[in-house]
């Protein structure tokens, strides 16, 4: 045995990639959660996901058809996509002699008796045709095969033929041991286990309990008993259980990953925690992806063994079973005669079958219904809106979309999605503002650990390597500093104090009649006035632990930490440089960081700055500002030919996209003269924010009542306190664009939130090198997040993490519905369900060969865009042609004619249309 | 306004209002989410201020504890189903924490629920187990107390599998209901021996026969009714043995786990021996049970406890702890300590409940806690056990002391196997019936 590798060292790299890839939500950070899939093209790697995710990922078929009916889908989308799609996935072919009917797919996507869940039963008009159907087969029954990966465990059957689940089964016994050995410092009592490991606890707890335990645990740990006697290691026990039955080597991967799958969550993370420990909130315990692997094998099979021996049935005659689909005579002739009355002459068709060709025929049925009727709505479907879009914004491009040449204010936003309303609302307040987009992290490539949360947490997007360590730090260092830092630690204990404490029997009783009585108080305030009972206890917090004056220590300290002056001025020339201020520096320059604030939320990461590691991105831009001010990194600079002048101050400011409100940063450095900007721009933003936030009320129902903006600011700052809301923001929800250009494309059109927007500008770019950063920076987080929407929306018990209510945070690392269960994965359904899934169309203005030559020399975007896992569009401002990439070539777009509705300003447009459209001019002379 | 008014007020507006949502249900179908939460705001704050209301006046004019004694509902020789109301300490402090619990949790549930399939049937069922413990809080006599007992049980177990599309959430269910069902022919049982030999289920009646049953040398009655009361106490409040079933309950929405398992229905047990309280101390064996019960039980659920690694079942270990304490503090008489402890370990356990979801977000903002610490617990009587045994008690504490695996087992040989006996005997009968019909067929 020694000489050949043992399977699981060969497999685990391909098992390792496919696992789902799953962050504590701590650190949580949007990802497409199929990105090991990316090699694939987009409908095939969905297909091969779907096996293991055993999910749906599309929406369902009635989806599709309300859209066509509502006039979302038309004939023309599905005529647009249907040579193209079947020239990328041609793993189907006509029915025999009907190869000049091209179109015949189509009829079958219309026709309701041969959908995927019939809706109409078959029924026979015409008798003739039925007849000569009818005696086609000759056989009682028709037996089909199909390529398609079949499943090697037995778990469906015992649950179809004997109604044994075997999650009853295992779930308790494999559960409660991984949320134990992984806790994170929930628990009382830490596992004693967390260094010896999980093999190690599971081979102790399983002989200590088995006696007390069902049969099967009984026969398990005898089995490994017996194991252990001859002195097997782990991966011994895991070769020999897998070779207790006859696979090969492609299958035995398949088993393992089924079996890895029942429990994707927790595989996901055990797999995480031993390759990133560092992503642990505090330790990882010493895991192993290959001694869980054996555990959930010898699980498996014992239950296998268990219930055979229940049901007196041998368990190699189960395995060599076959899952083919056996249709009857009738059901065959009855599909025969229904797909003849779609052909253009049936009786001519019918006449030239043999019982061959029938049966090949409907072998080319069901591979369609498996493999394509799906996919070529969700085409269609995408195929409208990305002609909507993309019309609606070219023909925006005739109209003037003033852009002030000289701005008195130059404000930096993130690309965010979130952040397009705003910029619009901003712009339109003060028409002398010009905005940017660019990824919110501003370039500061950080691992920060703030003086409250001490954990280094990268804020930087997840395909960045952070590459320094930043500490916030009092501002003053003499006694209030370490008062105050005092102040906050003494709290921190006293919080962990009660969490513990409360729990236990005396230390409980005490804590419970003391504070017991007192719980009444923020019982019934949070609940009934979570604004008032907010601000009530910021103000006590603001006493106990008075907030001090901080700041960053950006400067080198060592190789890991702080960033030397020749950095910084990096850090700020590549961003100025995406700008593209073109040598115009105003004399206040804004860079806006968001985030968003929410109660009562596990998963407060998916709502944050996504370029900042889901984290708030304030930091970022205090970082970013400082840097920027400095003497020395703009001496710097101007040797570098960027000459930024010394009038011109860079300021940072953070944007709570729930709450919605923009605070300046660090006002008490700013310095004196430019006090008047700071006013001014704060009434701006005051004004803005309020017209941003009665503009997303519009998604809230719940938000008919509220008439004006003023109302619509109170119910979003609520929306934020509010322990019992599952919905504080929607988040990315209905994202579907990503443009890179320069603002005059999207100056003045609404967008309706739906477009991540990247500043780049050609012009002043020639060698592309620009271009690389914002690409590389952007797009892969606009596809993750797109992605990561998508999954969860299509099917969100299996992609996403179900319903938010009864989520019940566990080790610190997760959530799990209910007592017990899978750890979840992706999103929660509260916050996806006004989605609308479909794949990002990213525009991008440049010239083809630069873009082209970024793309091809860069592998995840080669992947994105060659496997069709986003929308790729270039409008080449040499040529003036939109060309649209169909994952070989460019192909010209003709732009339709359209005429936009044009509203004075968004906020007449909200009034009127209550943000039901998606795409109009604003304040344009037409 | 009197004391009496407030009573029958306090009585009526639940019922009125869920007969209501019931009747609009069978007319118009569930109510339109907007309405819904119309009626229920106008209905919680309403069944609020009574509840206040009623507190307050009770001990703003010192009223002395009495009965209200109605017409009996019906009654039959000696036999008689009286219908009285307690107003004392015990039913105003219960009733006013029930009110005020109840609705934070409907104003809660508002935007909790939103738009969330099946809102209706989870409004309806909160209600109906308001109007539950309001029966059980006032009643003075066994009977009455059943009928609000069983209300509150129902509604739980329907709350439990308020995802029904879960397969977990249906099975435990399934455990809460057999746990509360073998606990209610308790009171089932209590009742009719107490109807037969007192010819009264009154709690304060009850109380004043104990001397003429010892005096009549049918003392074992007396001891039997109490143990029956103790019995049915055990199930609500998830004391041993019937703990297994409260970790696992943790199926539905948040809130209906805070007020049912935090607050309401779990405290429902000790509130039904302090009821019986006159009745039980009369003999020191009776207190002595619920001790040894109580004190049991918070071993046990301290230990699992702190092993348990996740919000909710956290919660619910850590609530069976402390009704362990109030079960102690019951039997050694300390009755007003009880009532404050149980009142206030309601309100904690359910403003930890509401707030379960923050605990990532607590934990990231601490100060203290960040990568490659340790947090420091304080000490705790487990690191006295060395080292070894420590392990062993870990084990066995992480696995609940196998004690679902022992009620099981003991349902199983009690229960299942005597009635497949049962059918056995009843398959055996079918065949010599039908060859008996055979025979006189064939003649």
């Amino acid at each position: 045995m020694s000489s050949h590798q043992y399977s699981f060292e060969r497999m685990q790299k391909s098992i390792r990639s496919k696992l789902p890839i799953q962050n504590p939500l701590q650190t949580f950070v949007h990802n497409n959660i199929l990105m090991m899939f990316e090699d694939k093209k987009f409908h095939t790697a969905l297909r091969d996901a779907s096996f293991y995710y055993q999910a749906r990922p599309y929406r369902e078929e009635d989806f599709f058809i309300d859209h066509f009916k509502a006039g979302r889908i038309t004939d023309k989308d599905i005529e647009d996509i249907y040579d193209s799609y079947f020239k990328v996935y041609g793993d189907i072919k006509l029915p025999h002699g009907l190869e000049n009917e091209k179109r015949f797919w189509k009829k079958l996507l219309f026709a309701d008796h041969l959908r995927i869940h019939p809706r109409k039963i078959l029924t026979v008009t015409n008798q003739d045709l039925w007849q000569k159907a009818y005696e086609l087969f000759t056989a009682p029954e028709s037996r089909f095969k199909f390529s398609y990966k079949r499943s090697l465990r037995l778990k469906s059957y015992w649950r179809e033929e004997y109604d044994e689940s075997m999650e009853q089964y295992s779930y308790p016994l494999v559960i409660r041991l991984l949320s134990s050995f992984l806790d994170q410092g929930m628990s009382f009592w830490p596992n004693p286990f967390a260094k010896k490991g999980l093999w190690a606890f599971f081979i102790y707890s399983l002989n200590e309990t088995a006696a007390m335990e069902d049969e099967w645990v009984k026969e398990l740990n005898n089995k490994v008993q017996a194991y252990l006697v001859k002195g097997f290691s782990v991966s011994e026990i895991l070769e020999q259980e897998l070779l207790a039955r006859e696979f090969d080597p492609d299958q035995q991967e398949n088993y393992l990953l089924e079996i890895l799958f029942d429990l994707k969550g927790w595989s996901g993370m055990i797999n995480k925690l031993e390759l990133e420990p560092h992503q642990a909130p505090l330790k990882a315990p010493k895991c192993s992806l290959e001694e869980y692997t054996a555990i959930l094998l010898l699980i498996e099979n014992t239950l296998n063994q268990h219930l055979a021996k229940k049901y007196s049935l041998d368990l190699a005659t189960l395995f060599s079973q076959s899952d083919d689909i056996v249709l009857s005579k009738m059901e065959s002739s009855l599909l025969i005669y229904e797909m003849s009355k779609l052909t253009e002459n049936p009786e001519i068709w019918i006449n030239q079958l043999t019982t061959t060709t029938a049966q090949d025929a409907l072998e080319q049925l069901m591979i369609f219904n498996r493999h394509h009727r799906l996919p070529l709505w969700q085409e269609a479907y995408e195929q409208h809106f990305y002609c909507e879009s993309l019309n609606s914004i070219l023909v925006h491009q005739k109209n003037d979309r003033s852009i002030p040449q000289k701005p008195k204010y130059q404000l930096s936003f993130c690309i965010d999605d979130r952040e397009e309303s705003i910029r619009r609302h901003v712009e339109e307040v003060a028409p002398e503002i010009a905005t940017f987009g660019v990824v919110g992290f501003f370039n500061v490539d950080m691992k920060f650990s703030g003086i409250n949360q001490r954990r280094l947490v990268a804020q930087c997007p997840p395909v960045v390597t952070p590459r320094k360590i930043i500490r916030e730090v009092c501002h003053s260092h003499g006694e209030t500093g370490v008062k105050s830092q005092n102040s906050h630690d003494n709290w921190g204990r006293y919080l962990l104090s009660v969490y513990y404490n409360s729990r236990t029997l005396i230390r409980g009783f005490l804590v419970s009649l003391v504070l017991g009585l007192a719980s009444f108080i923020p019982l019934t305030m949070k609940v009934l006035m979570p604004r008032t009972a907010s601000k009530l206890r910021r103000m006590a917090l603001n006493i106990i632990t008075p907030v001090p004056k901080t700041k960053l220590l950006l400067d080198k300290v060592s190789e890991t930490e702080g960033y030397s002056k020749e950095e910084m001025a990096g850090i700020v020339k590549s961003l100025f440089d995406i700008c593209s201020f073109k040598n115009y520096y105003s004399d206040f320059i804004v860079m806006v960081s968001h985030g968003a604030s929410s109660a009562n939320n596990p998963f407060k990461q998916a709502y944050g700055c996504g370029a900042c590691g889901g984290n708030q991105g304030f930091p970022n831009a205090r970082a970013f500002s400082t840097m920027a001010n400095d003497p020395e990194v703009r001496k710097i600079l101007r040797t570098q030919g960027m000459d930024i002048p010394d009038t011109s101050y860079i300021q940072a400011a953070f944007h709570d996209t729930t709450s919605d409100s923009i605070i300046f940063l660090n006002e008490e450095l700013t310095p004196e003269r430019y006090a008047a900007d700071l006013t001014y721009l704060k009434k701006v933003f005051k004004e803005a924010c309020e017209r941003n936030a009665w503009e997303r009320c519009q998604r809230f129902n719940s938000s008919s009542a509220i008439k004006d903006q003023k109302s619509a600011q109170m119910h979003v700052r609520e929306r934020a306190e509010d322990l019992a809301q599952p919905r504080p923001e929607y988040g990315h929800n209905r994202v579907a664009l990503a443009v890179v250009g320069k603002r005059d494309l999207t100056k003045n059109i609404f967008l309706n939130h739906r477009s991540f927007l990247c500043t780049y500008d050609w012009e002043t770019d020639p060698h592309g090198e620009v271009l690389t950063q914002v690409m590389l920076g952007c797009v892969p987080v606009c596809v993750n997040i797109n992605m990561d929407y998508y999954f969860s929306h299509v099917d969100n018990e299996k992609f996403g993490c179900g319903s938010k209510l009864p989520l019940n945070v566990t080790s610190l690392l997760g959530v799990m519905t209910g007592a017990q269960s899978d750890l979840r994965i992706g999103l929660a359904r509260q916050m996806v369900e006004l989605h609308e899934p479909m794949r990002i169309l990213v525009l991008i203005e440049a010239p083809r060969a630069r873009i082209m030559n970024i793309v091809d020399n860069n592998p995840r975007l080669k992947k994105m865009s060659y496997n069709l896992w986003m929308k790729f569009v270039i409008k080449d401002p040499e040529t003036k042609e939109v060309l649209i990439f169909n994952g070989e070539e460019f192909l010209p777009y003709q732009a339709e004619e359209l005429i936009l509705p044009n509203f004075a300003s968004s906020s007449e447009l909200i009034r009127k249309t209550a943000t039901k459209i998606d795409f109009a001019h604003i304040g344009v002379s037409v | 306004m009197n004391m009496n008014t407030l009573l029958y007020l306090n009585l009526a507006i639940p019922f009125a209002f869920i007969i209501l949502l019931a009747l609009s249900f069978f007319l118009n179908g569930p109510l339109r989410e907007k309405n819904l939460q119309r009626a229920w705001t106008l209905a919680s704050v309403l069944i609020a201020i009574l509840g206040l209301t009623q507190l307050g006046y009770f001990y703003i004019y010192q009223i002395p504890a009495y009965a209200v004694n109605l017409p009996p509902w019906f009654s039959y020789r000696q036999y008689s189903f009286d219908t009285v109301f307690l107003i004392d300490h015990l039913s105003v402090v219960y009733g006013a924490l029930s009110a005020v619990i109840l609705s934070v949790i409907i104003k809660f549930s508002f935007n909790y629920l939103y738009k969330e399939e099946g809102h209706f049937r989870y409004f309806f069922l909160i209600g109906l187990l308001y109007c539950g413990l309001i029966l059980v809080c006032y009643a003075g006599t066994l009977d009455i107390l059943f009928i609000g007992w069983e209300l509150v049980g129902t509604t739980s177990v329907l709350l439990i599998a308020f995802f029904h599309q879960n397969v977990s959430s249906v099975r435990n269910s399934i455990k809460a209901l057999i746990g509360y069902r073998l606990c209610d022919m308790g009171i089932l049982a209590a009742s009719a021996w107490a109807h037969h030999h007192m010819e009264t289920t009154s709690f304060r009646g009850m109380a004043q026969h104990v001397y003429e049953l010892d005096h009549e040398g049918h003392f074992y009655i007396y001891i039997m009714i109490g143990l029956f009361i103790i019995w049915a106490s055990l199930a609500k409040a998830a004391q041993l043995p019937f703990s297994a079933w409260l970790p696992k309950a943790m199926e539905g929405p948040t809130p209906s786990s805070a007020v049912f398992y935090g607050a309401l229905s779990i405290h429902l047990g000790p509130f039904l021996l302090l009821r019986a309280a006159p009745f039980l101390e009369q003999h020191w064996s009776l207190t002595l049970i619920i001790g040894l019960i109580g004190g049991a039980t918070a071993m046990y659920a301290t230990l699992v406890g702190r092993t348990r690694s996740d919000a909710k079942t956290m919660l619910a270990y850590a609530t069976m702890t402390q009704l362990g304490v109030i079960f102690v503090e019951i039997s050694l008489g300390f009755y007003k300590l009880a009532l404050i402890h149980m009142v206030a370990n309601a309100s904690l356990r359910s403003w930890q409940f509401l707030r379960a979801s923050s605990l990532i977000q607590d934990f990231q903002e601490n100060p203290l806690v960040y990568q490659d610490t340790v947090i420091k617990r304080q000490f705790s009587i487990e690191r006295l056990i060395p080292g070894p045994l420590r392990m062993r008690l870990y084990i066995h504490a992480l696995n609940e002391f196998h004690l679902d695996y022992f009620t099981t087992n003991f349902l199983k040989y009690a229960f299942y196997k005597p009635i497949a006996q049962f059918k056995r005997f009843d398959r055996w009968l079918m065949e010599v019936n039908n060859k008996i019909v055979g025979i006189v067929l064939r003649k």
